[in-house]
């Protein structure tokens, strides 16, 4: 090696090399000392010495911005220790931390891997056409409405729409689901997606940090850093814990003249296992999530998600799938073409998901152009279309429009809720002229999902716009506990209250779109197969990447793990201090004891919480 | 003034006290406006001006701290 590859080499293993010459120094002293104490002494001196001296400089710098850090604490005590004439004591003071250091170093690295794991599927280059020519260049340095190019094996390098090709992508990354989906022409596709096979050309949309997953990295990192409350309060506790520790060290000292006894308090100042209890379980709990395709915005909502205890569903988009259907129209007057017609006219510029339903099935007639639009929202939507003042909408609108529903309409909606589906009466001039039924379809994994919260023991709720005897249909279907129908999304968020008034902890699951004020509302607010989706990731404690129910019961039986995780650390952590402090003061516990206590006990609290990472939903 | 800012991803930090021990002196340093240290990511957000300091004099203080710096991203502005 050339000198400048030693002097590396030499910086970056300084710590191990560290502790090697200083064990080597202890065990050295040990065998020593059977000949001669004075030999022991000295070699254990130079131990302490060795082992001692970074830390001390560590000690040093902080000192100097008026820091007091446990380094400084460390180094009194050896210092102490050497004074008083008790080498071994300060040689294994200091050793023990740089070990305990060196060994926390390496298996922290391992529980906060989950971000690295990540950052290994950002693409590291990308194949831009320009000019007809291919050219590589660097992710984020492809223009928006560019042309990429992604062949087989490849990672997507930017968020886009595919124009050209058709191939199986491996969403892994953004949804936490490694089964491929089939991409084609007009497909939505995310940056660090893998294309198993086939070959794509994607317009550019995001590139770089915009990119769906740059932000999903950046947001999980703030989660991690964002503290919980239990994690406030610990720090609240260890800001008084210390300098109490260091007080009863001086006084300890001064009354009792006993310098052994107040070295020792000094070691154990800092109260390790308690101040990384939390945050370590927390690291390594929104880790795991962020794997299986689960956005935590912090530890507090994972805490949250362990402590819910009723599930409130909006119905479209989360216990269906959101893709509406036309299944039957009714006539009263004219026939069902101009029923579907007139209604589409108005539904024109809707969004909502009984309007996009009317508007494919009404796909292959030309519409005449509606005017004067008026949305109801929670009712329906009202224009004027050839010259007729046309209503699409539910009963609760036809009643504030003094809109009669004849008996043999009033028949054939009511017998289309009882089969589940969402009948929608069409009146033209103030008279009903027929209605048309549509019909979402149940995620197939709904009803098993319900079945396991409850199993959970958690109260499974359906809130919804829908009127009462669809909604009743689709609860006896899934086998909920409980529904309200007709809500307004007002309403929503008052029936959210009025369970949270009765003690529960609500979560709400919504598809993030039109729910906003109810996830608000919620304890926990979820949003469900949000890919791509911004506005949803925004509003949501916690997001479902995909567009899997199951997903759900992972998350919650997450948060649960983590909290069971938080509370045995914490108990633990708490033990350690009150068994430290005791043994101290009943002079059970003397420098080494007591490091080695210290470390060992922020060893066993990192360890626990690594098991977070393994953590898989026994469900699936 | 031309300000810099650097994110630096440190050795893994064991103890959140020493990530608030580590904005504290860095902090400190003339040129610097704002230091942050994040405990769960090993992360130093520095936010210094380029014509009192550098980059090596923040990365020499980290090193007598006894923290190596293993990667860093600068933007400018």
């Amino acid at each position: 090696m050339r000198p400048e590859n030693w002097q590396l080499w030499l910086r970056k293993n300084e710590k191990l090399l560290i502790i090697i010459v200083s064990g080597a120094l202890i065990i050295l002293g040990w065998l020593m000392g059977y000949f001669s104490p004075l030999a022991r002494a000295i070699l254990m001196t130079a131990a302490a010495l060795a082992a001692g001296f970074p830390i001390a400089k560590t000690a040093w710098y902080a000192l100097r911005a008026e820091v007091i850090s446990i380094h400084l604490l460390v180094t009194i005590a050896a210092l102490g220790g050497i004074l008083i004439g008790d080498q071994w004591e300060a040689a294994a003071v200091t050793f023990l931390f740089a070990l305990g250091e060196f060994l926390e170093a390496r298996t922290l690295a391992k529980t906060r891997d989950a971000i690295g794991q990540l950052l290994d599927l950002v693409p590291a280059a990308a194949t831009v056409l320009r000019d007809g020519q291919e050219i590589e260049v660097d992710p984020s340095e492809v223009g928006t409405g560019e042309s990429v190019l992604v062949r087989s094996g490849g990672k997507i390098p930017v968020d886009g729409i595919v124009t050209k090709g058709s191939a199986s992508v491996n969403q892994a990354a953004i949804t936490g689901e490694s089964i491929p989906v089939e991409v084609t022409s007009g497909s939505q596709v995310f940056s660090s997606s893998i294309v198993e096979a086939g070959y794509l050309e994607i317009q550019a949309q995001r590139v770089g940090e915009d990119t769906t997953f740059a932000r999903i990295l950046h947001m999980v990192e703030e989660a991690q850093e964002r503290k919980a409350p239990t994690q406030k309060f610990i720090e609240k506790f260890s800001r008084w814990y210390t300098p109490a520790i260091i007080a009863l060290a001086a006084l300890t000292g001064l009354f009792t003249r006993n310098l052994h006894t107040a070295l020792t308090l000094l070691v154990i100042g800092c109260p390790g296992a308690l101040v990384i209890s939390t945050p370590i379980s927390m690291v390594a709990g929104i880790g795991n999530a962020a794997k299986s395709g689960v956005l935590v915005k912090g530890g507090e909502f994972l805490e949250k998600a362990g402590k819910v205890t009723l599930i409130a569903f909006d119905k479209t988009g989360t216990l269906t799938t959101g893709k509406t259907e036309v299944t039957a129209i009714s006539a009263l007057l004219g026939d069902e073409e101009e029923v579907l017609r007139l209604a589409a006219a108005v539904e024109k510029g809707s969004e909502h998901h009984i309007g996009s339903a009317i508007l494919r099935r009404a796909s292959s007639f030309p519409l005449p152009a509606a005017e004067g639009i008026q949305v109801f929202a929670g009712g329906g939507i009202s224009g004027q279309v050839e010259g007729k003042r046309i209503l699409v909408g539910n009963r609760r609108l036809l009643e504030q429009h003094n809109i009669i529903l004849p008996p043999e309409s009033e028949e054939w909606l009511t017998a289309r809720e009882e089969m589940g589906e969402t009948p929608v009466p069409v009146a033209a001039e103030g008279k009903v002229i027929g209605a048309i039924a549509i019909a979402d379809t149940l995620r197939p994994e709904a009803r098993e999902t319900a079945a396991k919260l409850q199993q959970m023991g958690k109260k499974v709720v359906m809130l919804t716009g829908d009127n009462p005897r669809t909604a009743g249909t689709i609860a006896r279907q899934l086998g909920l506990d409980e529904f309200q129908a007709n809500l307004l999304p007002g309403d929503k968020v008052e029936a959210i209250k009025s369970y949270q008034a009765q003690g529960q902890i609500v979560a709400m699951v919504g598809d993030g779109i039109n729910d906003t004020p109810a996830l608000a509302a919620a304890d926990l607010g979820i949003a469900m197969g949000a890919a791509g989706t911004d506005a949803a990731i925004e509003t949501a404690d916690l997001t479902l990447m995909s567009d899997d129910l199951d997903r759900l019961i992972g998350a919650l039986g997450l948060g649960r793990a983590t909290l069971a995780n938080i509370r045995q650390n914490v108990i633990f952590a708490v033990a350690v201090v009150l068994l430290l402090v005791a043994g101290v003061l009943g002079q059970k516990v003397f420098l080494a004891t007591g490091m080695l206590a210290h470390e060992a006990s922020v060893m066993l609290v990192i360890l626990n919480a690594m098991r977070l990472l393994a953590w898989k939903p026994n469900t699936r | 003034m031309a300000y810099v800012n650097i994110t630096a991803r440190l050795e893994q930090l064991t103890c959140p006290d020493c990530a608030n021990m580590i904005a504290s002196v860095v902090g400190r340093l003339k040129g610097v406006e704002q230091a942050e240290v994040r405990y769960a990511t090993s992360k130093l957000l520095v936010r210094f001006d380029e014509s009192l300091i550098t980059w090596e004099a923040i990365d020499k203080t980290l090193a007598k701290l006894g923290y190596l710096v293993r990667s860093k991203v600068q933007q400018e502005g």
